[in-house]
């Protein structure tokens, strides 16, 4: 494998091939975190979700697929064409971009990624950055009121919540030392008997905290789905996108979910690491329940108003992350020296 | 394989640069603009510095750009309204276009693409690296210029404060 | 004495405070998780309707077999919509189709004018007509559902006879058969 991986053609192989799997497992995943999300909003509303295509509901989104595909692909007069089609296929493509570097523990000691980057969690950053860019444009080539509002609360919600977020992973770095997503994960300690790696919210519980509740601000979501808030904006920026378009941006949110979730699991929690379970199910596992805690959010809380949105942006989150920053500088400091 | 993405990306980047000021159509400038900043992105990535590759994304098509792009979707799509060029416009750029290509010709004779003396690239342009220049050799103009960037947001809020009276 | 205006509970709240509700909320929603669901499975089962519930009609029968309803047309002139058509005949001794006079030759309803008030069920005097409890009528061409006295006089279901021939009052006209008209 290492030998091949050296080969130069042999290394394009198995980088394309790599890419393909990732993405048949993320197009798949997707699929059943949509599933996921309308059984587990059902259950917390106390009925049973979507139960009719297919055992238990599961052939549900193929279903809808199917109808998506089939509708006609509409697009509104006196739009900006070119960019009224490109904005949705930014939205997908900076979803998938992001797990060029996330890396996936198949076993122990075995683990898998399409490009093992020094700047990993920085470049997912840049790629998620790009988001702002569907929204925006889809907002603006809609030609719609309610697109264009969507759009820009969502391109100044976007930009204010990547600095909080941002800043609350610094703690992390600080302590690993490194960006490269496998360190973070392989991060040990010496902690009386126990040398191992540790998940990592053990010791910047504040961070995680500020990244949870910007994660959620970034992938657009209840209570910040403000972008698409139904009640003032009918669909904010998706008002005008239906059929595949549609299916695009909405591909874009779950993928964009999952990833938030996979890199909770690799900052905070261990990544592959869990007890005596299998690398590959402790990931999926711990993935698993951090896109339950984003749809148990959104069965729980009310959209906030904008101006609150903002201030807890600006006000709360930021400062409490800079605050984290210098805390955990001074007690490095304090701990090494 | 380098020199291939270089010439993709350069021409990119050209083209970007020659859309900005051709497009009539506000948006669409903009959008070159963020394809000049992509590729020059890349252009970094080539020469190794793959945390200026991620800060440009970042800051620059990330940021900047989407709030170009605030200001123009908020202004509508208004397109360019009159030639109102000055009158001898076309002729002193195009003087000022030579003399700068002169200029530049007169400053590369003589360089050559090389790759650096001593340099571990393993090392070179990551993080830590940058972190270290930053915060070291380069402490003193780092914080001159974080303490600029500051004076320039307190101005830019007392600036857009409404007048009270 | 005048209420004292409630002070808004903000005021003596603390960050903590805050933080406990959002968990309250949390806990609240998870618990409805896993409590069991009121989802009743629609085709498969069916809520109960009540005794009074307006669906399809039906034309009854005596004992007998003869048909109850009279060709009085009284239904027809209380449907607000005009969704029926009766059309009477009369009887004969070679032909008795009804006890009265006269028997209902053609009666049909429009269902898919009929709104469902039950005023034809109230208006007939010897209750030949009622509303069943089927609410599932749905079909594919709009002929079918110009019900014709054939599918009106289909049975009953049992429950609903059953419940019918215990009310209280008696039949307004016997039986034919017994007294002689």
């Amino acid at each position: 494998m290492s030998d091949l991986y050296k080969d130069p053609i042999g290394h394009w192989v198995v980088v394309v091939l790599a890419m393909a799997v990732v993405l048949f497992v993320l197009l798949t995943a997707t699929a059943y975190t949509v599933w996921f999300e309308r059984v587990a909003l059902g259950h917390i509303q106390r009925r049973p979700g979507p139960n009719r295509v297919g055992p238990w509901g599961l052939m549900q989104l193929a279903a809808d697929g199917i109808k998506l595909a089939f509708k006609e692909s509409f697009v509104p007069a006196k739009t900006d064409r070119v960019i009224y089609v490109i904005a949705p296929t930014i939205a997908v493509a900076a979803a998938f971009l992001a797990w060029a570097v996330i890396p996936i523990g198949l076993w122990y000691n075995v683990q898998y990624w399409i490009a093992d980057v020094n700047v990993g969690v920085l470049l997912i950053f840049a790629v998620s950055s790009l988001n702002v860019y569907a929204i925006v444009l889809g907002g603006y080539a809609s030609n719609n009121k309610y697109s264009l509002l969507g759009g820009l609360r969502s391109a100044a919600q976007l930009i204010s919540y990547e600095m909080a977020m941002g800043l609350s992973l610094v703690p992390t770095f600080m302590i690993v030392g490194s960006l490269r997503l496998r360190d973070i994960v392989d991060y040990t300690v010496h902690w009386g008997p126990y040398t191992g790696p540790i998940p990592l919210i053990l010791l910047t519980p504040i961070g995680f905290l500020i990244y949870m509740i910007a994660a959620v601000a970034e992938t657009n979501r209840t209570p910040f789905d403000l972008p698409e808030a139904e009640q003032e904006l009918i669909g904010g920026f998706l008002t005008e996108y239906s059929g595949l378009k549609f299916v695009m941006y909405y591909l874009a949110e779950y993928v964009n979910v999952i990833t938030a979730s996979a890199l909770a699991t690799l900052l905070f929690f261990g990544g592959w690491y869990l007890w005596v379970v299998p690398p590959v199910l402790a990931f999926f596992l711990k993935v698993v329940f951090f896109v339950f805690v984003y749809i148990w959010l959104r069965g729980t809380f009310p959209r906030l108003r904008y101006d609150m949105l903002m201030r807890l942006g600006w006000k709360v989150l930021l400062p409490l992350a800079i605050v984290n920053v210098i805390v955990t500088g001074v007690i490095i400091v304090l701990v090494q020296g | 394989m380098a020199i291939a993405v270089f010439i993709v990306f350069g021409l990119l980047a050209i083209a970007g640069g020659v859309g900005v000021i051709t497009f009539h159509q506000p948006i669409r400038s903009v959008l070159s603009l963020v394809v000049v900043m992509l590729s020059l992105s890349v252009l970094f990535l080539l020469l190794s510095a793959q945390f200026v590759f991620v800060v440009q994304i970042i800051v620059y098509a990330g940021a900047v750009m989407v709030l170009f792009l605030f200001v123009i979707a908020l202004l509508g799509p208004a397109r360019e309204t009159g030639p109102g060029r000055l009158r001898f416009q076309t002729g002193l750029s195009s003087l000022f276009v030579l003399a700068f290509f002169g200029l530049l010709y007169a400053m590369l004779q003589g360089v050559q693409y090389r790759q650096p003396d001593h340099t571990d690239l393993n090392v070179f342009g990551t993080v830590q690296s940058i972190a270290v220049g930053l915060f070291t050799t380069y402490l003193y103009p780092f914080e001159l210029t974080s303490v600029l960037l500051l004076v320039a947001a307190i101005g830019a809020i007392y600036l857009s404060r409404r007048d009270e009276s | 004495m005048a209420d004292e205006p409630k002070k808004p509970e903000r005021e003596n709240q603390s960050v903590l405070d805050d933080i406990g509700a959002l968990a309250k909320g949390l806990k609240t929603t998870l618990g409805e998780y896993f409590s069991p669901q009121v989802t009743t499975e629609y085709p498969e089962e069916k809520s109960p309707r009540s005794e009074r519930y307006r669906g399809r009609h039906y034309l009854r029968r005596y004992d007998n077999g003869l048909e109850r309803c009279i060709g009085c047309e009284l239904c027809a002139a209380a449907c607000p919509v005009g969704c029926i058509l009766v059309i009477a005949a009369e009887n004969s001794d070679e032909n008795r189709v009804s006890p009265g006079e006269r028997y209902a030759k053609t009666y049909e309803i429009n269902m898919l004018r009929c709104i469902f008030c039950g005023y034809c069920e109230e208006a007939c005097p010897v209750q030949a007509i009622v509303l069943g409890p089927e609410y599932e009528l749905s079909d594919t061409s709009r002929e079918k559902f110009i019900y014709t006295k054939e599918k009106l006089l289909e049975p009953l279901p049992p429950d609903v006879q059953a419940r019918l021939d215990s009310r209280p009052h008696p039949d307004p006209l016997p039986p034919a058969g017994e007294g002689k008209t």
